[in-house]
């Protein structure tokens, strides 16, 4: 069975992406073949010295990545990619928060039904579409959904498409795989 | 009795409807402490009350009841006795499980968000709301003959009693 995409969860600092690093260095065939896709925003401290761990991590490997920085619009970088590529895509939280609440546009624009609707589309058809020129991609994400309900509204429509795009990915992808302290646990595939 | 739980927008409400296949049968009833979503298929879902929990002469054959964990804040709010929360809950899910027996062909469904794996709120209410979903999971956990978890879309079994 040919696995093409695959789905990584876990809670924060649960080891999702020692794992899916370790992953793709194992299935790509050198490390020209070995790109991340980083979907964080570097406009603070706190988010700079998360990316300067992240980064550090990856060079202690050993591996040489190439890195593609793309907060938002990930469709735009779907044709980088050829066949032999094994992608990682790190991660969806940080891709769906830039999308939704992106600086750039109108601040009450998250509220809007069909804005919503439009992010949704636009990430699964961006991931289909790097999904389709590369050889796998592993995408990674969060396990946020086990507080009592949120009160800002902000936060149930954050909340509700992250959900939406999660049950979407496990229905489609090859395998998934929720990490406990660094313990992949395989829930489908 | 079959408890279904898992953290919120899991897809919980879609795979009870799968699973019973609720959209091409008629003798089944949703009763819902939240109101329906815009875009929901689920004209049959009704929006109740705590007390119509107890109505058990108004159900059919399959019972869903939704939101398990904002009927047991409800009735937090209206009792102060931390003690008779945790017992009246004990008795509705009795009463469930008599109207059950009655007749084999009767299932009722609960649905409960899993509310307690993240941050200690800051607000005391909300500190007491997560300990009694908690502590009620468990009693109706007991209750039920099957239990199962939906992550994304996937149901993994906790409890299958007879099997």
């Amino acid at each position: 069975m040919i696995i093409i995409l695959i789905f990584v969860t876990g809670g924060v600092r649960s080891g999702k992406s020692s794992f899916s690093e370790k992953l793709a260095v194992q299935t790509a065939p050198d490390s020209d073949h070995l790109h991340l896709i980083a979907t964080s925003e570097n406009n603070d401290k706190e988010m700079a010295d998360r990316i300067r761990h992240h980064r550090e991590l990856r060079q202690y490997s050993g591996v040489e990545w190439q890195t593609w920085e793309q907060p938002r619009a990930l469709n735009e970088l779907a044709n980088r990619f050829n066949s032999d590529d094994v992608i990682l895509l790190d991660c969806l939280t940080t891709w769906l928060s830039n999308q939704l609440f992106d600086p750039g546009l109108d601040e009450t624009e998250w509220k809007r039904e069909a804005f919503q609707k439009d992010v949704y589309t636009d990430i699964l058809d961006s991931i289909k579409a790097i999904e389709e020129n590369g050889s796998m991609l592993i995408i990674v994400s969060n396990e946020l959904f086990f507080d009592p309900p949120a009160n800002h509204h902000g936060v149930t429509v954050y909340l509700r498409l992250l959900g939406l795009l999660h049950q979407q990915l496990v229905s489609i992808c090859d395998q998934a795989f929720l990490i406990e302290n660094g313990c992949p646990v395989k829930m489908k595939g | 009795m079959h408890f279904v739980t898992g953290g919120a927008y899991n897809g919980k409400r879609k795979w009870v409807t799968g699973h019973y296949g609720l959209a091409n049968r008629s003798d089944s009833l949703w009763l819902s402490a939240y109101p329906p979503l815009k875009a929901d298929i689920l004209s049959y879902r009704k929006v109740a009350t705590l007390d119509t929990l107890a109505e058990t002469e108004g159900f059919q054959p399959i019972t869903v009841i939704e939101g398990l964990e904002r009927f047991i804040q409800q009735l937090l709010a209206q009792e102060k006795n931390d003690d008779l929360c945790r017992e009246r809950w004990r008795s509705v899910f009795h009463m469930w499980r008599r109207w059950e027996i009655e007749n084999n062909q009767r299932r009722i469904v609960i649905i409960g968000t899993d509310v307690g794996k993240g941050v200690v709120p800051v607000e005391r209410s909300l500190r007491r709301f997560r300990d009694y979903v908690g502590w009620c999971y468990q009693d109706i956990t007991d209750f039920s003959k099957r239990v199962d978890v939906i992550w994304y879309g996937v149901a993994n079994t906790l409890k299958m009693e007879g099997k």
